[in-house]
C-alpha cells in the first residue's frame, strides 16, 4: 500500500495493514519519543500511533495524522497492532521491488512508481517479539 | 616879496616925488617970471603950499599905505600858511586818512577848524556808517543767498517730487482705465458666469437625481451579493460534505483493497471494484477540489461585486453630498456671481470716474510743476542777485576800507596802532612776532600777518591756524624772503602810506583775500612795513 508521510512516499506491506481509519484521536505519552505519537483508542483497545516519516527518517514528527493505518498480523487476530500516522494513503497495487528479507530492518529499499522515488518498508519488523519487548532499538 | 616890494616902493614915492618935481619946476618958473615983490611972495607962498602939501602928503598917504603894505604882507603870510595847512589835510584826506587830516588845520581859524573836524567826523561817520551798512547788507544778503538756495534747492526737489506725483498719477489714470475696462470685462463674464452658473445647477441636480438612482441599485446589487455569498457558504458546506464523503468512500475502498489483498485470488475482482471505487472517490475529490477553486474564484468575485457594491454605494452617498454640496455652493455662487457681476459694474463705474479725476489731477500737477519750476528758477537767479549783492557790499566794504576813520572798524588805524607799538619793538623779533601774534587774536578775519624791513625781506610773521588749518605753508612765507617787488611794499615806501591790494586768490587757503600795507614808522624813522592778509569769507567779522 503507498502511503504519503512528512512529504515522502512510502510502501508498506499489504499483509501486514489491518485495517485504515480516518480521524483517530490520539493521546500523547509524557516521557515517549518523538516517533510515538501517542495512544488512541482501536476497537475498544489501546493502539500505539507511531509517526511513519520520524520512523523511517529519524527526527520529529511531521505528519498530520489525517490518516492512521493499523498494522497488525491478519492471521493473528488478537496480537496486539500498532499504528502508523500517515498524511493519506494513496492506493493499493502491487509492485516488484526488493522482497523482504526478514533481516529486521525497517527500509528495505527503494523502487519508483510514477516518477516518484517510494522507500519500501518491512512493517512486520515493527511487530516483531523484539520490538514489543522493549521496543524497536533505533541502532 | 622883494620883487613884489620893488615896484610898491616906486608907486608910492612917485606921488611925493611928482609933487616936489612940480613945486620946484613952478617955483623956478615962477622965480623966473616973477617980477615984483607981490609976485615974490607969491613964489614963497607956492613953495610953501608945495612944502605943507608934500608934508599932508607923506603923513596923509603915504605913511598909512606903508602901513597897510605890512599888513598886508602879513595877511598874505598867514592866508599862505593856512592855505598850506588846509592843502596838507586836504592831500590827507585825499588819501583817505580821515583821522590825519585833522592834524593840520589846527593853523586855521576858528570856523575853519570848526567846519573841517566837521567835516573829517560827518566822512567818519557816514563811512562808518557805509561799512556797518554794508556788513549789514552782506549779512542780509548772505542770509538771502542761504535761504533762497535752499528753497531753489527744495523747490527743484519738489519739482522733482511733482513729476514723479504727476507720473503716479498719470499711471494710476491709466491703471484705473484698465481697471474700469476689466471691470467692465468681468461683469460681463459674471453675467454669462451667471447662465452658466444655472446651466451647472440644473445639472447638478440632474446628477443627484442619477446618483440617488445609482445609489439604489447599488443597493440592490449588494443585497444580491449577500444572496450569493450566502448560497456559497452553502455550496461549500456541501462540497465539505461531499469531500467528507469522498475521503471515507476512499477509505473505505482502501480497506476494501486490503481485504480483498488479504483474499489472495479470491480477491481479485473484489479488489477491481475497490480500485474502482477508490479513483470514484479519487476523482469525486478532485471534482470537488475543482469546484471548490471555481467556488473560490465565485466567492471571490462575489466578495469583490460586494466590497465594489459598498465602496461604490459609499462613492455614491459621498457624491450625492457632495452634488448637493455643489447645488448649494453653485446657488451661493450664482448669488456671489450676481453681486459680483453689480459690484463689478460699480467698480468700472467708480473707476471710470476715478480715471478722470486722476486726469484732471495730472493736469494740476503738471500745472503746479510748472509753477514750482518757474519758482526754482526765479530763486536761482534771487540767489545770483544776493551773490552779487555779496559782492557789491563787499566792493563798498573794501572801499570803506580805504578810508583810515577812528574806529575799531578801519583796519588801517587798527594797523596804524599797532605799528605803533611794532616800531618801538623794532629790533626784537620775538616781541614782533608777539605783538603780530596778539594782532591775530584781535583781528580773526586776518589769515596772516607778517613784517618787512625797510628793503622788503621779511622779518617776522604770524599764521592764523584756525583760518588755516595744518596746511603746508607756501615757500614765499618765509623770513629772509624780500618782498621788494610786491605792488603793496612799493606803495607803501614810495608815499609812505598805507596800501589796500586788489582782491586775489589765497595761497595759504584758495579763499579770497586782499592785503594791507601800513609803514611802521615815518619819514626818515620809518623802519619796515607791517602786511595783513584779509580773508574775505570771513570779512563781516571786521
Amino acid at each position: 500500500m503507498l502511503v504519503r508521510a512528512g512529504g515522502a512516499a512510502y510502501a508498506l506491506p499489504a499483509r501486514d495493514v489491518r485495517f485504515v481509519v480516518r480521524g483517530l484521536v490520539c493521546h500523547p505519552v509524557p516521557g515517549a519519543r518523538p516517533r510515538l505519537l501517542g495512544l488512541a483508542q482501536y476497537g475498544g483497545e489501546p493502539l500505539a500511533v507511531l509517526d511513519l516519516h520520524a520512523l523511517a527518517e529519524g527526527g520529529t514528527a511531521q505528519t498530520s495524522q489525517r490518516v492512521t493505518v493499523v498494522l497488525g498480523r491478519r492471521s493473528e487476530r488478537r496480537a496486539p497492532a500498532v499504528g502508523l500516522a500517515v498524511d493519506a494513503a494513496l492506493r493499493v497495487a502491487e509492485f516488484s521491488g526488493p522482497q523482504s528479507p526478514d533481516d529486521g530492518r525497517l527500509i528495505q529499499g527503494a523502487l519508483s512508481v510514477d516518477d516518484e522515488t517510494v522507500t519500501v518498508l518491512d512493517t512486520s519488523v515493527l511487530m516483531a517479539d523484539r520490538w514489543r519487548a522493549g521496543g524497536w532499538d533505533d541502532d | 616879496m622883494t620883487e613884489h616890494r620893488a615896484p610898491g616902493i616906486v608907486r608910492a614915492w612917485a606921488g611925493p616925488a611928482l609933487l616936489t618935481v612940480l613945486t620946484m619946476a613952478g617955483w623956478a618958473l615962477l622965480e623966473a617970471a616973477a617980477d615984483s615983490p607981490q609976485e615974490a611972495w607969491f613964489v614963497r607962498a607956492f613953495i610953501l603950499l608945495g612944502a605943507v602939501a608934500m608934508a599932508v602928503h607923506v603923513v596923509a598917504v603915504l605913511m598909512p599905505q606903508r602901513r597897510a603894505v605890512r599888513e598886508l604882507a602879513a595877511l598874505r603870510a598867514l592866508h599862505d600858511e593856512q592855505c598850506q595847512a588846509l592843502a596838507a589835510s586836504l592831500e590827507e584826506l585825499r588819501h583817505g586818512d580821515l583821522v590825519a587830516m585833522t592834524a593840520p588845520i589846527a593853523a586855521l581859524p576858528q570856523p575853519m577848524q570848526l567846519g573841517v573836524g566837521q567835516a573829517s567826523r560827518a566822512l567818519a561817520a557816514l563811512m562808518q556808517q557805509i561799512q556797518s551798512s554794508s556788513v549789514e547788507v552782506a549779512s542780509a544778503a548772505g542770509t538771502v543767498q542761504r535761504t533762497s538756495s535752499e528753497l531753489a534747492s527744495a523747490s527743484s526737489q519738489q519739482a522733482a517730487a511733482v513729476v514723479e506725483i504727476t507720473a503716479s498719477t498719470e499711471e494710476l489714470a491709466r491703471t484705473a482705465g484698465q481697471i474700469a475696462a476689466n471691470s467692465a470685462a468681468q461683469a460681463r463674464l459674471a453675467a454669462r458666469s451667471e447662465s452658466s452658473a444655472d446651466t451647472g445647477a440644473a445639472s447638478v441636480e440632474a446628477a443627484v437625481v442619477g446618483v440617488e438612482a445609482v445609489r439604489g441599485h447599488m443597493a440592490a446589487i449588494a443585497a444580491r451579493a449577500d444572496t450569493l455569498g450566502a448560497r456559497s457558504r452553502d455550496i461549500y458546506r456541501m462540497l465539505d460534505l461531499i469531500t467528507e464523503i469522498a475521503q471515507e468512500t476512499h477509505i473505505l475502498a482502501l480497506n476494501a483493497a486490503i481485504e480483498a489483498a488479504s483474499a489472495g485470488e479470491h480477491g481479485g475482482r473484489f479488489a477491481v471494484v475497490a480500485e474502482e471505487v477508490r479513483r470514484l472517490a479519487e476523482r469525486s475529490r478532485e471534482s470537488v477540489d475543482s469546484v471548490r477553486s471555481h467556488l473560490d474564484e465565485f466567492s471571490g468575485a462575489i466578495r469583490g461585486v460586494a466590497q465594489a457594491t459598498a465602496e461604490g454605494s459609499q462613492a455614491a452617498e459621498q457624491v450625492l453630498l457632495q452634488s448637493r454640496s455643489a447645488e448649494h455652493a453653485i446657488a451661493e455662487l450664482r448669488s456671489a456671481l450676481t453681486e459680483t457681476a453689480q459690484a463689478a459694474r460699480e467698480i468700472s463705474l467708480a473707476t471710470g470716474e476715478q480715471r478722470t479725476a486722476s486726469d484732471e489731477v495730472a493736469a494740476t500737477l503738471r500745472e503746479v510743476g510748472d509753477v514750482i519750476q518757474r519758482i526754482a528758477d526765479g530763486l536761482r537767479r534771487y540767489t545770483d542777485a544776493a551773490e552779487r549783492l555779496n559782492q557789491l557790499a563787499l566792493s563798498i566794504q573794501l572801499l570803506t576800507q580805504s578810508f583810515r576813520i577812528e574806529s575799531p572798524h578801519s583796519l588801517k588805524h587798527q594797523l596804524l596802532r599797532w605799528t605803533e607799538r611794532l616800531r618801538d619793538l623794532s629790533g626784537n623779533l620775538e616781541a614782533v612776532e608777539g605783538a603780530l601774534s596778539e594782532l591775530l587774536e584781535t583781528c580773526p578775519y586776518l589769515e596772516m600777518v607778517y613784517m618787512v624791513d625797510v628793503s622788503g625781506v621779511m622779518t617776522a610773521f604770524v599764521v592764523n591756524r584756525e583760518l588755516v588749518g595744518e596746511r603746508q605753508l607756501p615757500g614765499s612765507a618765509a623770513v629772509g624772503r624780500s618782498f621788494a617787488e610786491r605792488p603793496w611794499f612799493q606803495a607803501v615806501a614810495r608815499d609812505r602810506r598805507s596800501a589796500v591790494t586788489p582782491i586775489y586768490d589765497s595761497l595759504l587757503t584758495g579763499d579770497p583775500c586782499f592785503t594791507i600795507a601800513v609803514a611802521v614808522g615815518s619819514g626818515d624813522d620809518t623802519v619796515g612795513v607791517v602786511g595783513a592778509d584779509v580773508n574775505l569769507r570771513n570779512w563781516t567779522k571786521i
